[in-house]
């Protein structure tokens, strides 16, 4: 959801809002991908310090969240890692 | 009472429980520190009935916290305020410090033997800094950050 609701902020809400002068998706997306965004880190850092990640996947889980695609990238280490956790 | 003062109603309730529930996993764990490891097995059915509780409670009134505060933001356009973008900071943070604790807190229910190290004292120094940053903001609203 955090991939997705930045995927559709950055392509779709933020040019509507700048070449279309449409600012209601940028309303709407924006906070919903604060949510997501603030879901996904505190998992990361609640499971880093439960001792599921080490440092460095949990820094690659971070940085994910910055990137775009970065959460997609960064699936298939979670899936592995979701019975164990 | 319109809906925005009942939204602001429910955001500070939520905001009490969490800040509370925040506390209280610092104190559970500077409580428990102490203790020789392995823990004892009374003291890991206090941990186990915390971790819970702080899933069924703490966590959930984070959540609450950011929905609730987001909507008020977006509706009232506070984002355009500096006080309100320094808030959101630290309410990043204060969640980052609760994300913490709950993980340290789960690792000392579910190992006997874990402890967690010195840094939990500077936790709990930024968690007391963050929420008397976040009070100011909101009473204050201070120029600088108009």
């Amino acid at each position: 959801m955090e991939a997705i609701s930045f995927l559709l902020l950055l392509f779709v809400a933020v040019p509507l809002k700048y070449l279309a002068h449409e600012p209601l998706a940028v309303r709407v997306i924006g906070p919903l991908h604060g949510l997501a965004f603030v879901a996904y880190i505190w998992l990361v850092i609640e499971s880093a310090a439960a001792g599921a990640w080490r440092r460095p996947e949990a820094l690659r889980l971070f940085v994910g969240t910055l990137l775009p695609f970065g959460t997609i990238f960064n699936e298939k280490l979670i899936r592995e890692r979701l019975p164990e956790s | 009472m319109s809906a925005y003062l009942s939204l602001k109603t429910l955001h500070v309730v939520v905001v009490l429980v969490w800040v509370a529930s925040l506390a209280a996993n610092v104190w559970l764990m500077l409580l428990f520190r102490p203790e020789a490891v392995p823990r004892s097995a009374s003291s890991q059915t206090v941990l186990q009935s915390w971790k819970k509780l702080d899933r069924r409670v703490g966590s959930p009134a984070m959540m609450l916290v950011w929905i609730v505060g987001l909507w008020m933001v977006s509706q009232a356009g506070w984002l355009a305020f500096g006080w309100m973008r320094i808030k959101l900071a630290l309410v990043f943070l204060l969640s980052a410090l609760h994300g913490v604790t709950a993980g340290q807190a789960r690792r000392m229910a579910s190992d006997a033997t874990y402890t967690p190290g010195p840094a939990l004292g500077w936790v709990t120094g930024c968690g007391f800094a963050a929420v008397v940053g976040i009070v100011a903001m909101v009473v204050a609203k201070p120029l600088f950050a108009v």
